[in-house]
Order: structure tokens, then sequence, then C-alpha cells
């Protein structure tokens, strides 16, 4: 229903000072609403609105270098450049599940193949030495095998985010170095055929490292697992029904080939522990 | 707000209505220029040239350039290779370069896939360029005149072509994305083609200003294909006071604005009626999301606009005439045909409130979905009109909105700066709803808006399609159907009392001191929060009391008295209930306004005898209030200047005051002279 007064100075019944009081009262009203609505506003545009304030600071400086896929870099002042850090949690059905932490740094996927802007872009992963993918956000998964993952900061235009001729990055070595180049990282890319793979193991008392997981296997595949006990034990593959004595601190080997599909625990005897699970698919 | 200041809102109305249509612009117009005038007309639309383009724009990395056709067909990419070839030779490294080599009408600039940030136009003014004499707009720029324009170029645009007659500027790409122009936030304007008719963009992308990312200021003749425009304070595409133009499959998004503006297109058809010779700007194929508004046009005038998208945005299109300053005024003579208008219900108010739009422009995160709405608008609407004559919006699909498919209302004169008295109510005529596919989506599949209709009442000639679902006011004139045929017209010099002071208050918006009005819904106000129903309690609570102490006064042996209070104060209850967001469109208001002008009209009977006057007075409000119903239920009542709503409005204030003596009174027939002070607290007290 609509208003039920105006704002109209009404002739106010002739009945009582009430009405004259009203009365005055209304024009009151008025002349305050005069002043306050109108005054001054209806020459201008509307209200001013957001800041229109045009970006001045540069974008840093590209450099002749490039990255090793030629990129080029983009030098920025040490203060406020971006930065990242990574970190690699083992994933429970294989491979690991690798966290960028970014600073001053957003992830611009709507604006690649812009202009840089400074504090924007994307993450690439290089993964033993060779380009891997994209990142627009902080997750991703990495396979079972890679050895070290770099990420790199990225801008818009692809040009890599540099600090003193450096890109931005961040390396880290996934899992126990294994034979049989663990200090080689570039040596791993290359596909070795056999003996397959090696799976790492070490237990102390009741504490394995890594920590039980599951490892993913290929049907097909040869896997050897080596696993050291700092006590004597008896290491035991269920499924395949393998079997070896595991003498006090020395390193043991197990080699198998995945034949079967499934889910297959490896188990220590006598202390009960479960190393790791093999998924053979 | 305390109740007494929100009956002081409600008294002012009238003033409160224009000093909102004052504030209050649901569309687009934030933008101040150098004083222009129309072109002549007697340009055309520019036709593409597909033959080898004059002048050529490339990066001289060519292993950046195979990487971006890589995955062109085999013919475009040789193309390309071609080009390339040629343009490293002797083309230039950045458009203003090949803008600058123009010398002829009738140039073709292609330009190369890549990213083009124009670095030598970045640097902040220098020397001369920094201390031009020029008035400082309300938005914070210099208003330059053409002059100072070519001037210093650069002070306000990334590319300028100024004076350019008959220029082609092309992307050789395979998409628009494969040519980006972008500004970075570090220009109000990327590309500004000033006074150059004929021109004619395609394929590309422009991106990231302060302002607006493709501008097209006073040119007879312009074309824009297959452009993209994203990321601006206010537009994507700017076209103002010009002629003879066309937007073909263009796209734009993330403005703060409007996606699409053509503002002050040529006034080609003003005094005619809806049957008109051409239209001055075609805007077809294009779609527009993501923006405050997909579509506006401050003064857009005869633009006809069909088969476009305009979806996600906060409204879906808007035109009006509340701005001075651009020529054409009042806007007239839009037509929107085919358009698929949906799913308008985007709300980017939060951005205000919470600070980001405070941030400078580089720092919002437009490219991450923000956008900062300048102006206070209704969120969840189709199409916005406010202030427009001879509009035609005819067999569109709007679908999907949570406020209301249509919205119009009007905008006096003085507002736009024009003080004739004559003037003032020369907005919201004869503009036409018809055959359009409402609350269904393309395919028929029912996606209903909340309301098919918001009005403010005011205009004469404005007709709605019969099959309009809910509508606030609940009837509407009916389109015929040849155009101009209207049953059920109206003749109103000023809108519903109530809904001119929710715009009073939801006007009191403002971006940089982070004010959104509390009182209103476009906010996000609801239930007792917002104004009308806050209005609705306080006159209910009112009239409840004055009504209530004149029974028990006056009338508490009858019993006919009796039950008219009591339907009088369930009306007043339905009324308030009517007064919400979820009912305001149905048939509650209506029924309020009944069962309350029913127990007026029983009230006045009863008390004829005891105090005849009041009796009549009573009579007439009862009568009023049932006459305001039949205007918004059954028919508004044509060749009324006012609405019953304001005579109901204006006698109530006489009977409750009235009441208030006669229930104060000592005696029913010898009223005391001490029952003065009586009366005069009761209306605090009540309040």
């Amino acid at each position: 229903m609509s208003a039920r007064v105006s704002a109209r100075p009404t002739a106010p019944p002739a009945r009582g000072t009430a009405g004259r009081r009203s009365g005055v009262l209304l024009g009151a009203v008025l002349a305050v609403t005069l002043a306050a609505g109108c005054g001054g506003r209806a020459t201008t545009h509307h209200k001013p609105g957001t800041g229109h304030q045009v970006a001045t600071g540069g974008n840093g400086t590209v450099l002749p270098a490039t990255d090793e896929a030629g990129h080029r870099l983009r030098e920025v002042e040490a203060p406020g450049a971006p930065a990242v850090r990574v970190e690699a949690r083992p994933d429970s059905e294989g491979g690991w599940n690798i966290h960028l932490t970014v600073e001053r740094f957003r992830f611009t996927p709507e604006s690649v193949g812009g202009a840089a802007i400074p504090g924007r872009g994307y993450a690439r992963v290089v993964t033993d030495g060779k380009e891997a993918t994209r990142l627009y956000g902080p997750w991703h998964h990495v396979p079972p095998g890679v050895r070290t993952v770099t990420v790199r900061l990225h801008a818009d235009d692809h040009t890599v985010w540099a600090v003193a001729g450096r890109p931005v990055e961040a390396t880290t070595a996934l899992g126990p170095p294994g034979p049989p180049s663990p200090t080689a990282p570039s040596a791993t890319s290359t596909p070795v055929p056999a003996p397959g793979r090696t799976v790492e193991i070490t237990v102390n008392g009741d504490s394995v490292q890594p920590p039980p997981s599951r490892v993913e296997v290929r049907k097909g595949e040869r896997v050897t697992l080596r696993v050291t006990s700092d006590r004597p034990d008896t290491l035991h593959v269920h499924g395949y029904d393998r079997e070896v004595a595991l003498p006090a601190d020395r390193p043991v080997s197990l080699t198998l080939t995945a034949d079967r599909t499934g889910l297959f625990e490896v188990e220590t005897h006598e202390s009960g522990l479960v190393l790791t699970q093999l998924v053979v698919r | 707000m305390s109740w007494t200041r929100r009956l002081l809102v409600a008294l002012s109305v009238v003033l409160a209505a224009l000093a909102a249509t004052l504030l209050t612009a649901p569309g687009a117009q934030a933008h101040e220029e150098r004083p222009v005038t129309f072109p002549d007309g007697s340009g055309s639309v520019p036709k593409l040239r597909t033959g080898e383009p004059d002048l050529l724009v490339c990066k001289t990395d060519r292993a950046d350039l195979v990487r971006r056709i890589s995955g062109f067909p085999a013919a475009l990419k040789a193309r390309n290779l071609a080009l390339f070839d040629r343009c490293v030779r002797g083309g230039h490294r950045h458009l203003q370069q090949a803008v600058d080599a123009v010398d002829r009408p009738g140039m073709t600039i292609a330009v190369l896939p890549g990213l083009y940030e124009e670095q030598p136009s970045l640097p902040p003014p220098a020397g001369a360029c920094a201390s031009l004499e020029a008035p400082t707009s309300a938005l914070g720029y210099q208003i330059l005149s053409y002059e100072q324009q070519k001037q210093c170029p650069h002070n306000q645009n990334l590319v300028a072509i100024l004076g350019k007659k008959d220029l082609q500027i092309e992307g050789t790409g395979a998409s628009r994305l494969d040519v980006v122009f972008d500004a970075k936030y570090a220009k109000l304007n990327a590309i500004r083609a000033d006074e150059s008719d004929g021109i004619y963009f395609r394929n590309f992308t422009a991106q990231r200003t302060t302002f607006n990312s493709l501008y097209v200021l006073a040119g007879d003749g312009f074309v824009i294909d297959d452009v993209l425009t994203r990321w601006n304070d206010e537009y994507g595409f700017l076209t103002f006071a010009s002629d003879h133009g066309l937007y073909k499959n263009c796209e734009s998004y993330g403005n703060g604005d409007s996606g699409i503006y053509p503002g002050s297109a040529s006034d080609i058809n003003n005094g005619r009626g809806y049957d008109v010779p051409r239209y001055s700007i075609e805007i077809t194929g294009c779609r527009s999301h993501h923006n405050m508004v997909g579509y506006s046009g401050t003064a857009g005038d005869s633009v006809w606009v069909h088969d476009n998208e305009f979806d996600h945005n906060m409204g879906g299109a808007s035109m009006d005439s509340a701005f001075p300053g651009h020529p054409g005024l009042p806007q007239n003579h839009a037509r929107f045909e085919r358009n698929l208008i949906h799913d308008n219900n985007q709300n980017y108010y939060p951005y205000v409130a919470d600070g980001t739009c405070a941030e400078p422009p580089v720092e919002r995160g437009y490219e991450r979905g923000v956008v900062c709405p300048q102006i206070s608008m209704p969120p969840g609407t189709g199409i916005i009109t406010a202030g427009g004559n001879w509009n035609l919006y005819e067999n569109n699909w709007v679908y999907g909105h949570q406020r209301a498919a249509f919205y119009l209302s009007a905008v006096p004169a003085f507002v736009r700066g024009e003080s004739a008295w004559g003037k003032q109510a020369d907005t919201s005529h004869h503009n036409r709803y018809a055959g359009n596919h409402l609350g269904v989506d393309r395919t028929g599949t029912p996606r209903p808006n909340r309301a098919d209709v918001w009005w403010d009442g005011q205009g004469g000639g404005n007709c709605w399609q019969a099959d309009a679902g809910a509508s606030s006011p609940g009837a509407l004139p009916v389109c015929g159907t040849p155009r101009g045929e209207v049953s059920g017209g109206s003749d109103r010099l000023i809108g519903e009392p109530v809904k001119l002071a929710q715009l009073l208050v939801c006007a009191d918006y403002d971006v940089q001191a982070r004010r959104l009005p509390v009182g209103c819904d476009w906010y996000g106000a609801r239930g007792i929060q917002r104004v009308e129903t806050q209005l609705a309690l306080a006159f209910a609570v009112v009239l409840a009391l004055v009504g209530g102490a004149l029974w028990w006064r006056r009338l508490r042996g009858s019993r006919v008295a009796g039950a008219a209070a009591l339907v009088g104060l369930t009306g007043l209850a339905l009324d308030v209930a009517g007064s919400t967001l979820s009912l305001a469109s149905g048939p509650v208001p209506a029924l309020a306004l009944v069962l309350t002008g029913t127990g007026w009209t029983a009230l006045g009977v009863t008390l004829r005898a005891e105090r005849p006057a009041l009796a009549w007075t009573t009579l007439s409000l009862g009568a009023l209030t049932l006459l305001d119903a039949f205007d918004k239920a059954v028919l508004m009542i044509p060749w009324t200047p006012l609405s019953p709503a304001w005579l109901r409005g204006l006698l109530a204030v006489v009977w409750v005051l009235w009441a208030l003596v006669a229930s104060s009174a000592r005696t029913p027939s010898r009223p005391s002279r001490r029952a003065a002070p009586a009366a005069a607290t009761a209306p605090g007290s009540a309040g």
C-alpha cells in the first residue's frame, strides 16, 4: 500500500493547535528536504564512483637471458618480488602431491596471454629437468618415479619472473634418493627398462620410512623392494607369497614381477609392520 | 534509521522523488567529455575491405609468432608468415606508429598475432603535456579539447586515432584473442577513435583500462566487428555522439559500468512515432556479461539492438535520461528485438562494501571476476528504462531474473539540467513491451522472473503484453497488436509515492564512501530492513492507533464499527505483508487496500450521525482507498495526473489529525479546547 502522507504542506484541519503544529512541522520538513536533497546536485554527473587512478609502476625489465625452454627472464627488484616455496607429500595411491606457497603473487589464469603485471601469472612445473605442466593454483600431483620438482613463477606474457638474473623458483627432491643415480636427476629422465622400479624402505623400531603408503605398479612391471631393518626380521609380500630374511642393518632386495593385479601388502613377520602396499593395475 | 526520520522521509516523498531521480540512474552514464555535437549524418556504415593491407604491425620475434600461429589452419598460417616477412622488413612494431603513418583516407592496418603493450605511449605526461589547462571532471581526469588530444595523444590514450578517415584496423589471427592490446590500467582508454569517420575495427582484444577499452567519439560511420573488450573501470565499448554505427559479433565483460555503451547515439528520430526511416547504431550478435549492466545508453537514441545476449550482469540492459551533458536527451527510439536477456542476478556491491573497490584499479582483481559497480541500480533486472520514450522491446527472451524482467521509471527534466516547467514530465512515454518470451528460455523451459514488470506508474502511452506475469502495479496498460494501440492507458505526472520513497533511499549510494543504503533491497535489505516495509509498518501503526482510539472513544457501542475496525486492521496487517519483496508483485497489496478501504467506509457510515463532517472525510478516504485498489489491480485509471494513492495520502494526513481531535474530545458533540495537547502528543507516541 502506498504512503498516506504527502510532502506538500497541506492546510491543516482548522481545529485545535495540533493541526497547526503539524503544519509547521511539514513546512520544516519540506525546507530541510529541499536543502538536503537538491542542493547543488542538478548539474553534476553521478557521484564520482570508484577512483580511476592509472597504474604508474613498471613491470620489470626483460633480460636477454632465457630459461632452458626459451622463456625470457623478467627482472624485478628484490623487495616486492614474488617468491615461491614448494613442499611434497606422498600420495596414498602413489606419487606425490606438491604444494606451492607463493608470496606477493597470485595466479591469474583469466588474463594469461596478456601483459606482465607485477605479482601475477602462473607457475611452471619442471620435473627432472623437463617442463611438465603449467599451474594456475597451488596444488599439483606428480607421478611416481619423479625425483626432483622445480616450480618457477611466470608472468602472464610467459616471461619468467627473475631477481638478480635468476628465475624465481623453488626445487624439492622427492623421496629417498635411490640407485642408480640419486644425485644426478638428469640421468633419471631417460627411461630405465630393467630392473624396473625400486622401492626403498627403512625400518627403525616401529618406525617405517617413508611412511607406509601405496606404490602404483603396472601389471607386468618389475619391482624391487630394498629394505633395511634395524633388527633381524622376515620380509613378506602377500598374494605373491614371497619371503626373504632380513638381517639387522643390512639392506636386502626382493625383486618380483607384478603379474597379478590387486592390492598386496608388504609386511615384516616378526614386528608385524606394514611397510607398503603394492597396487598392481 | 529512526522511526522519526523514516516518517520525515515519508512526508517528503514528492521532493524525495526529484532528489532520488537525481542520484538514481539505473543505467550507466559516468562519462564526462568535451562538448560534442552529433555528426551531420551524411556518412555511412563502412564496409569491410578484404584486400592486402597498406600497413603492418608485428613484433620481430619469429619464434614467438610461429608458436602463436601453430594451431591456425594452413592457409591462415601461410598468410601470417607471409605478412610477417613483409612486416619485419617494412612494418611497424606498435599500432600507434602505423596509425601515425596513415596519410590518406581508406587505408588498412593489419596487426599480426601478438601482445601489444604500446610501450612508447606508456610514459606519463611530461613537459607541456603534464600541465595542460583543462577542466577536471568529477571523475578525476582532465576533460581535454580535441586540439589538446592532438597535442598530447597519450595523456589518456594508449592508441589515439585522431581525424583519420575510413581507416580499417584488423587483427590477422584465427580469433580475436590472438591480437591483444593491453593498457595494463595505465591509461583511461586503450584505443580512441576521435572524429575519425568510417573507422572499421576487426578481430582483436583490448583490455584493462581505467575507463574504457574501445572509444569512438563523434564519428559518422564506424564498425566494431568481432572485437573483445574486458576489465575496465567503466565500459568495454563506448561510442559517443556517433552515427552510422554497427557493432557485430562483439563481446565484453568485467566492466564497472557497461560492456556496450552507445551513449548519445545520433538523435535522428526525435519527434517521430514508432515508424522510423533508419537507426543510427545497430548492435547485433554481441554478448555482454559479468558487468554492472550488459548494455547501457544514456541518450541511447535510435539504437537497434537485436539478436544479442546480455546475461549474468547485475542488469541486462538499461537506457536513461538521467545525466546532463549528453546530446539527444531525453532518450528515445531504442528498439530491442530477439535478444536473450537472462540471469542478470550478479551482485557486485559486496566488493564496494569490503573495500576491494577502494584499491587502485590494477589491484582490484577484475581479471578474477571483481566488478566495481559505479552507480546505484537494481540487481536482478532484465531491461531498465529510466526516463525514455518511444522505445520498443519486442520478441526478446527475458528470463531467470530475481527482481524483474522490465523496469520502467521516469526522470524529470531538471535532473538532466533542463529547468523548463513544460519538460519536467517529458519522459517515460510510449514505451512498448510486446511479444516477448517472459520467464521461458529459447527451448521453452520455464525460467521465471520474480516479477515481469516493475513500473513507477508515471507517463502515458506505455504498454505491456497481456501475458506478462507478476507485476507492480498489478494492472498494466496492455499493448494492442499494432504499435501505438494501448488499452487502459494512463497519464500520470508522477509515480507511486512509496516507489519514489524507495528510489530516494536506494539512491544514497556512494562508492568512495563505501555507503550502501541499509533500507534498500538493491543492496541486500530484506524484510523489515526495507524502507517500503518500514513505511507500511509505520503507517499501519499510526492508523491502527488513531483508528483504534476513535473506535474506543466514539464507536465502542457499535458492532458495525467494531467489525469495520477489525477489517481495517486486517487490511493494515496485509498491507505490511504485501510490502515485502516476495508479495509486492502479487495480489496481496490490492487485497490489503480493499480491506482497509472497506474498514474506513464502514467506519464512515457509523460516524455519520455523530460527526457528519468527519464521517464524510472517512467515507472519502475509504472510497479513495478502494479506488486505489481498483487502480492497482483492475484498471489503471486514465486521464488523472496523480494516482489515487497520492490523494489518499493527502487525505489521510487530514483524517489522522481530525480523528485524533475527535477521539480526544470529551463529549461527542462539543470538542474541548483542552483536547489539543493530547492530540499533539499522540503522533509522537505512535511513531
